[in-house]
């Protein structure tokens, strides 16, 4: 040990007499040192890049897999959310997605610049409406109150469909080409098939109102009108203000003076009546047909002749429904409905002849598409009726 | 990483300072920037850097590749402050380390690839090997060159 050090002390002894004095000046060169100002400079300049690094890091973590999916995913949210809204019937009001699907459509109507085109546009809104109802009624009622709730929004459906419709039809009637009849009657059968299946969904556990829209709609679709009437239709429902009440009340209104001009034209024949002379009964296609005059039309005030015929029609109704494939709960239902509708018609006609014109008017339209608010008796039940019937 | 860089910038910066002060005559003002972009440089490239080499070794082959590029442009464009700055910094400097003038003299009389060497073995105080890893040659070289540039300069204060 004590060896070691002394031969280490002597090697560095030996080349410090062995460098010569050119050595030892170079190793005395002075050496400079880093100014503090240039020394906080370069720190500063080196955690500014550090830290920008690491945003940058984080930032490529995200970009790489992470960001590139949340963008492919907003993508396709941004594509599906909007056409989702527009095409689903799903989507009704209530829906947080119904003002998307509300103001799409109007795009779609103002990018619509031919009156044709816009016709075809205001026919498949009106379709549209019909198709919520119907979805609204079937998704069931839940409480008294949402009940109430959703009724009012279909029987507002009901309505908007009806006064798209009017302007379907008014802009069909004014591009004045061949086509546009076949497309309003196309509109008015696609209408009449999905008004005929709201009424079945709501059936006779609907409220009156509702079972009224839903009658006074189908009456219109069904009864339907020259093309030439609806532009005067629609500027008559346009000069209303209250658009709720728009479909139902321009219904009622428009009803009277088009059985008028029916009447005049031989609306007979058109509406296929079987009894001309106030007869009711079923028609060929199993729809009731009612009286060739209606109670109130082309009066102003009740008739007790009207009022009695519609009455015997009532009567006649009843027989007609009074049979095996029909749920006899629900002819019940509605006749008590009809019941009740004639008599409120007949208490009110002195003093309210609009009131009574209304009530008259729901009645008939209620007692024409009696039908379609009737259940049919399940095969099995029908079967056990025929049943006992034989043995009888 | 970046800890460990920092670290590094402590325990080098004065050396990388003081190279390009030799080596651009003693401009501290320019010295102090060409320091800068060499670590930021460095930093840059810090992913690159084999932890299992020098960290001397390697910055100051940062330092002399960014020397070459400084003159490189230095050479296209003379600047005329430079010029006068370099001359006011070294006679400052030499006025300070009086004694050492004649070895100064001696030392820019000396070919490029002599006083490079030396430089690095005296100012710099690098070991053969880092010395052989900047200048990319072998130790032997270095030995040589070492040799060489002493002999030189032995010379050259002899004949003055």
């Amino acid at each position: 040990m004590i060896t070691l050090f002394f031969f280490n002390v002597w090697v560095n002894l030996f080349s410090t007499l062995s460098m010569d004095k050119l050595e030892i000046k170079l190793n005395n060169l002075p050496k400079a040192r880093l100014g503090w100002r240039a020394d906080l400079k370069i720190k500063t300049r080196l955690y500014t890049v550090i830290l920008r690094k690491r945003l940058a890091s984080e930032k490529m973590r995200f970009s790489s897999g992470s960001r590139a999916l949340a963008g492919s995913l907003l993508l396709l949210i941004l594509i599906i959310v909007p056409g989702y809204a527009y095409a689903s019937a799903a989507v009704v009001p209530g829906d947080f997605l119904y003002p998307l699907k509300i103001g799409l459509e109007k795009i779609e109507l103002n990018l619509a610049r031919e009156t044709e085109k816009k016709a075809e546009v205001y026919a498949e809104l009106s379709a549209r409406r019909l198709a919520e109802a119907k979805t609204m009624i079937e998704a069931g009622d839940g409480t008294e109150a949402d009940k109430a709730d959703k009724e009012e929004k279909i029987k507002n459906n009901l309505d908007q469909a009806l006064s798209f419709r009017a302007r379907a039809l008014s802009g069909f009637s004014d591009s004045g080409s061949g086509a546009t009849t076949s497309k309003a009657k196309a509109m008015d059968e696609r209408g009449e098939a999905m008004l005929i299946n709201i009424a079945q969904s709501a059936g006779t556990r609907a409220g009156d109102d509702l079972v009224d829209s839903i009658a006074l709609a189908l009456d219109r679709v069904k009864n339907g009108k020259s093309l030439k009437n609806y532009k005067e239709d629609r500027e008559e429902t346009e000069k209303r203000p209250d658009d709720r009440e728009e479909g139902r009340s321009a219904f009622i209104r428009v009803a009277s003076s088009t059985e008028e001009e029916k009447s005049e034209e031989g609306r007979d024949n058109e509406r296929g009546f079987n009894n001309a002379n106030g007869r009711w009964a079923l028609d060929k296609n199993g729809r009731f047909s009612g009286t060739s005059t209606s109670p109130l039309t082309g009066t102003t005030t009740a008739d007790r002749d009207d009022i009695s015929n519609l009455r015997k029609g009532v009567d006649r109704l009843k027989k007609d429904l009074r049979r095996p494939e029909f749920e006899q709960k629900d002819v019940d239902d509605l006749m008590d409905r009809l019941e009740r509708k004639i008599k409120k018609a007949e208490e009110i006609g002195e003093t309210d002849e609009d009131g009574a014109q209304s009530l008259f008017r729901s009645a008939e339209a209620l007692s024409d598409n009696a039908r379609h608010f009737i259940r049919k008796r399940s095969v099995d039940s029908e079967n056990s009726l025929k049943k006992s019937q034989r043995k009888k | 990483m970046t800890e460990d860089f920092l670290k590094y910038y402590n325990q080098y910066k004065d050396k990388i300072f003081n190279y390009f002060w030799y080596r651009l005559n003693f401009n501290r003002a320019l010295s102090e920037d060409m320091t800068q972009d060499v670590f930021l440089k460095a930093l840059d490239k810090f992913e690159t850097f084999d932890r299992d080499c020098s960290f001397q070794a390697w910055i100051f082959r940062i330092a002399k590749n960014h020397l070459i590029n400084h003159y490189r442009v230095a050479q296209r464009e003379t600047a005329l402050s430079e010029a006068e700055s370099k001359s006011v910094d070294m006679e400052d400097s030499l006025n300070t380390h009086f004694e050492l003038d004649d070895v100064f003299a001696a030392i820019n009389a000396l070919p490029e690839k002599l006083r490079e060497v030396l430089c690095l073995r005296y100012t710099d105080s690098l070991d053969n090997r880092e010395i052989a890893s900047v200048l990319d040659a072998s130790e032997g070289t270095v030995r040589t060159r070492i040799c060489r540039a002493l002999e030189a300069l032995r010379k050259s204060i002899k004949n003055k």
